[in-house]
């Protein structure tokens, strides 16, 4: 494998990046055999024109980095249909989850939505703060008043611990 | 069957109660109890693209944490928290490097991936609690619809790759059946509608949204009947954003599928939290 070369970029395969990247994959893409049912069934291909199977074909060579820096994988709507459409059991989805993971960790790209997402989550154990329910007229109701019960929400100081590790201190 | 707990996530504990609402009414009508898993916390979805172990580690931690209280089940009326379940539950089958470090994430408050408690959704209890024809004895009001329904991604490819999802539509359609709703294929039925994308791209997001509403108008059904609060969010709470997207103005009435099977049940439409729907649903009859 490490004598291709990429004759449009000339880049190489980087097989130990490629490595990382479907190391934690239930259904990584060595099985793809390049059908296509991903991309004719993908959200995100009649709309934007990404195309799942050639981001498979790219991870399965090795062709990793570009992938990783490219803007395609944020135009993913992580619909799962092709990963529910594939006969090989490959999830482009999850490939293209844990390319997105590279990129971020990598310092590459990281959406100002999911930012502002980590910091709830660091500070109250969920993703969108607790907020009052607005009714139609603009009206604000607590849990209470809607004869709903008080919640305990957040997460334990050895989750946030945990969750902080796993996440390198992010 | 020992108690079920109910984890409702950050959707609905953001001020998304209409679900909360609706799901309650219609268990406690048909005899089903839930207790409330504390303390409620993120199910890791919307950090899936921020690291893969981590978000696995939110969910599975969840169904650990309710098994450690005593609860062989779990109720996850949202259906991004129950697919997060299902998901992570693969992963871990399927990679030994990620039960490794989950195992570890655990240890510190005692938790284990080898008492976990199963997932279950909305469709599955009703299906199992009473069933189409306990349903059916119960209906004060049949509805006499014919709605779009919109399944939806996290409902339908729970378990991708395994004939699960349409053997659950299967199961809603009869359980829809059953209060006097018909919910015949649509163009565009099981399309996406851009929740996860909006994270990302959010003009996309709502086209996709868009689309679906006009799928709905134009297939001439009565409503859009959506499971998922992240659903509801793009098709009614950002219904007319989503519609301009397209170029169309004609509203499109949302409802939850608990609204409607409680509106099929007799429940008062106040108590169903029919008040937190942005989209026109006064235009249905049931629903005045
Ligand atoms: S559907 Fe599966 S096998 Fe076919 S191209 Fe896509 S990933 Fe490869
Ligand atoms: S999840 Fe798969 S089918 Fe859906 S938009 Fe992403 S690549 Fe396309």
């Amino acid at each position: 494998m490490s004598g291709l070369t990429d004759l449009m970029t000339m880049a190489k395969p980087n097989e130990a990046l490629k490595a990382r990247i479907i190391a934690l994959l239930a259904r990584g893409p060595d099985m793809c055999l390049q059908c296509g049912r991903c991309t004719s069934g993908c959200t995100a291909f009649r709309l934007l024109e990404l195309k799942p199977h050639e981001i498979v074909c790219s991870a399965k060579m090795g062709f990793v980095e570009e992938l990783v820096s490219s803007k395609s994988i944020w135009d993913c709507a992580l619909c799962l249909k092709c990963a529910e459409r594939c006969p090989q059991e490959v999830s482009p989805y999850e490939l293209i989850l844990s390319l997105r993971n590279e990129a971020i960790s990598k310092g590459l790209e990281i959406p100002e939505a999911l930012r502002d997402i980590l910091m709830t989550l660091m500070e109250t154990g969920l993703a969108f703060k607790p907020k009052k329910a607005v009714d139609r007229e603009g009206k604000a109701y607590g849990r209470e008043e809607l004869g709903l019960p008080a919640l305990r929400t957040g997460l334990s100081e050895q989750a946030l611990m945990a969750l902080m590790e796993l996440l390198g201190g992010a | 069957m020992p108690g079920l707990a109910v984890f409702w996530g950050c959707r609905v504990l953001s001020g998304d109660v209409a679900l909360e609402l609706s799901v309650r009414k219609v268990l406690e009508t048909l005899g089903v109890d839930i207790t409330d898993l504390e303390p409620q916390s993120c199910c890791g979805e919307p950090i899936r693209s921020l690291n893969l172990t981590a978000s696995c580690y939110l969910a599975l931690r969840i169904l650990a944490l309710s098994a450690s209280k005593g609860y062989n089940e779990v109720l996850m009326p949202c259906s991004k928290g129950y697919f997060m379940a299902n998901w992570s539950l693969d992963m871990l089958s399927r990679s030994g490097e990620l039960s490794e470090a989950i195992s570890k994430a655990f240890s510190s408050e005692g938790l284990s991936l080898d008492r976990l408690s199963r997932p279950i959704d909305l469709v599955e209890l009703v299906y199992r609690a009473v069933g189409p024809e306990g349903l059916r004895n119960k209906v004060e009001k049949p509805l006499g619809l014919r709605v779009a329904l919109h399944p939806g991604c996290y409902f339908m490819r729970s378990k991708p790759g395994t004939g699960e999802g349409l053997r659950k539509l299967a199961e809603l359609r009869e359980l829809l059946s059953a209060v006097g709703v018909e919910a015949p294929y649509y163009p565009g039925m099981m399309d996406c509608c851009g929740g996860s994308l909006w994270l990302t791209r959010q003009d996309a997001a709502l086209t996709l949204a868009g689309s679906k509403l006009k799928a709905a108008s134009e297939s001439s059904l009565d409503c859009l009947v959506v499971l998922c609060p992240s659903c509801f969010e793009m098709l009614d709470a950002r219904q007319e954003d989503a519609l301009s997207a397209v170029g169309e103005k004609k509203g499109v009435p949302v409802l939850y599928l608990p609204q409607l099977l409680g509106l099929a049940l007799g429940i008062d439409p106040a108590e169903l939290g029919l008040r937190f729907n942005r989209s026109p649903v006064e235009e249905l009859s049931v629903v005045r």
